[in-house]
């Protein structure tokens, strides 16, 4: 334990802060992020310490001498993506911080540094969205050309998600547009080439879109205790989902109401 | 069945890239998501029931990420996350949605209380083999491993 003086506690507020954010940012789960905070803090002589983590945000408050001297912060944590790199090295740092191996600057300066990321690469993402959403369609048991066309269609929800990325609603956004191009580009190829299942196609193509794992982990924050936590995860899981479905149908709809065929 | 646990295999692949999974534990995450979705498929087989695999493919990958995590000394959550999403139901609530939309109400309810029980069952399943986990550690006396 490291003796703490009142002057150091703001810099010591300042990593944490720091920590949760990036953590929570980047899709780390609610307890996790407790957990590493209340970890920083047991290598202080804090007298009290408390952490609460909801997927919006971060209260936080510690003191060194009970209520009269408190310090807290509040964060609000409004955009949210996955990045587990960059949980992990936060993860990385805070263990580090812990066991005295870096101090609370360097910690501050390696924070910073990963909160201002480099350019993405996009053509990586790309064709990865794309394979990844062929592999599916095999999985479902679509044929060579099913992969081919859930391939092209990921491709371009991909590009398409890096196009809406700084919109406020985000995940709704690229959800319904998202199920708009897989069923477009699915019917058209589908009726076009005159062979493939467009069910397969779009299935496997909205699969690294879908909300799958938010349920699973709402429900596991649920057993857990963390039932904020686990109510709002569910609720974005089914926003998502509800999206994506009026994407797709609307677009089948549509295509009926032309007059076309293959439902 | 060698064939699905291929397409598994390559799907997570790919899918890890997306998540930004550390390179590191690309490979790992893939094998593990392999290998589970190998026992999905067999126990599900066996016993006939869907929720049996779901259990079974979910715990032997915790119980492998768990392993993983500790020999690599990465989170649990780096490498179970990203390998249950072949077996995670989303297909089912996007189907139920689908129904919902079209006033389906019938079979929205049927696929809609199917994609909860497995989303249940896989949220159990790693739930489990935490509490094994706490349990193996509190006996052999390691308790600092984070989780």
């Amino acid at each position: 334990m490291t003796v703490v003086a009142e002057a150091d506690i703001h810099k010591i507020l300042k990593v944490i802060k720091l920590i949760s954010q990036i953590m929570l940012e980047n899709g780390a789960e609610t307890y996790r992020v407790e957990d590493t905070i209340v970890r920083i803090c047991q290598s202080y002589d804090f007298l009290e310490f408390e952490a609460l983590v909801i997927p919006t945000g971060v209260f936080f408050s510690v003191s060194l001498e009970g209520i009269s001297s408190n310090h807290t912060f509040i964060k609000r944590v409004k955009r949210r993506t996955v990045d587990l790199t960059k949980v992990n090295s936060a993860n990385t740092i805070s263990r580090k911080l812990t066991e005295g191996v870096l101090s609370l600057e360097e910690a501050t300066v390696q924070l910073e540094a990963m909160l201002r990321s480099g350019p993405e690469k996009k053509l990586f993402l790309t064709v990865a969205y794309g394979l990844s959403a062929g592999f599916f369609t095999l999985l479902f048991g679509g044929g060579i050309f099913d992969f081919s066309i859930a391939a092209i269609s990921g491709a371009v929800v991909q590009l398409a998600a890096f196009f809406f990325k700084k919109e406020d609603m985000f995940h709704f956004i690229i959800s319904l547009v998202g199920g708009m191009i897989t069923a477009a580009i699915a019917m058209a190829a589908t009726q076009i080439f005159a062979m493939g299942n467009f069910e397969l196609i779009i299935s496997g193509a909205i699969m690294p879109l879908l909300p799958g794992l938010a349920m699973t982990n709402a429900i596991r924050d649920s057993m857990q205790g963390d039932l904020v936590s686990g109510v709002a995860r569910g609720t974005e899981a089914l926003i998502v989902a509800v999206s994506l479905a009026v994407g797709v149908i609307i677009v089948l709809k549509v295509w009926l109401l032309m007059g076309g065929g293959g439902l | 069945m060698a064939q699905s646990v291929l397409y598994a295999f390559m799907a997570v692949l790919f899918f890890s890239f997306l998540f930004n999974v550390p390179k590191r534990s690309v490979l790992v995450t893939a094998t593990i998501a392999g290998i589970g979705y190998m026992f999905f498929s067999i126990s599900q087989g066996l016993a006939g029931a869907d929720f049996t695999g779901y259990f079974v493919g979910t715990f032997v990958m915790a119980v492998l990420s768990e392993v993983a995590a500790r020999i690599m000394k990465m989170a649990t959550t780096t490498f179970i996350t990203i390998a249950v999403i072949p077996l995670v139901p989303g297909l089912g609530l996007f189907e139920t949605m689908q129904f919902v939309v079209q006033n389906e109400y019938t079979a929205a309810v049927q696929t809609g209380t199917h994609a909860m029980l497995a989303a249940g069952t896989i949220a159990m399943a790693i739930a489990v083999n935490t509490l094994i986990m706490k349990f193996l550690l509190h006996m052999t006396g390691k308790n600092k491993q984070d989780r």
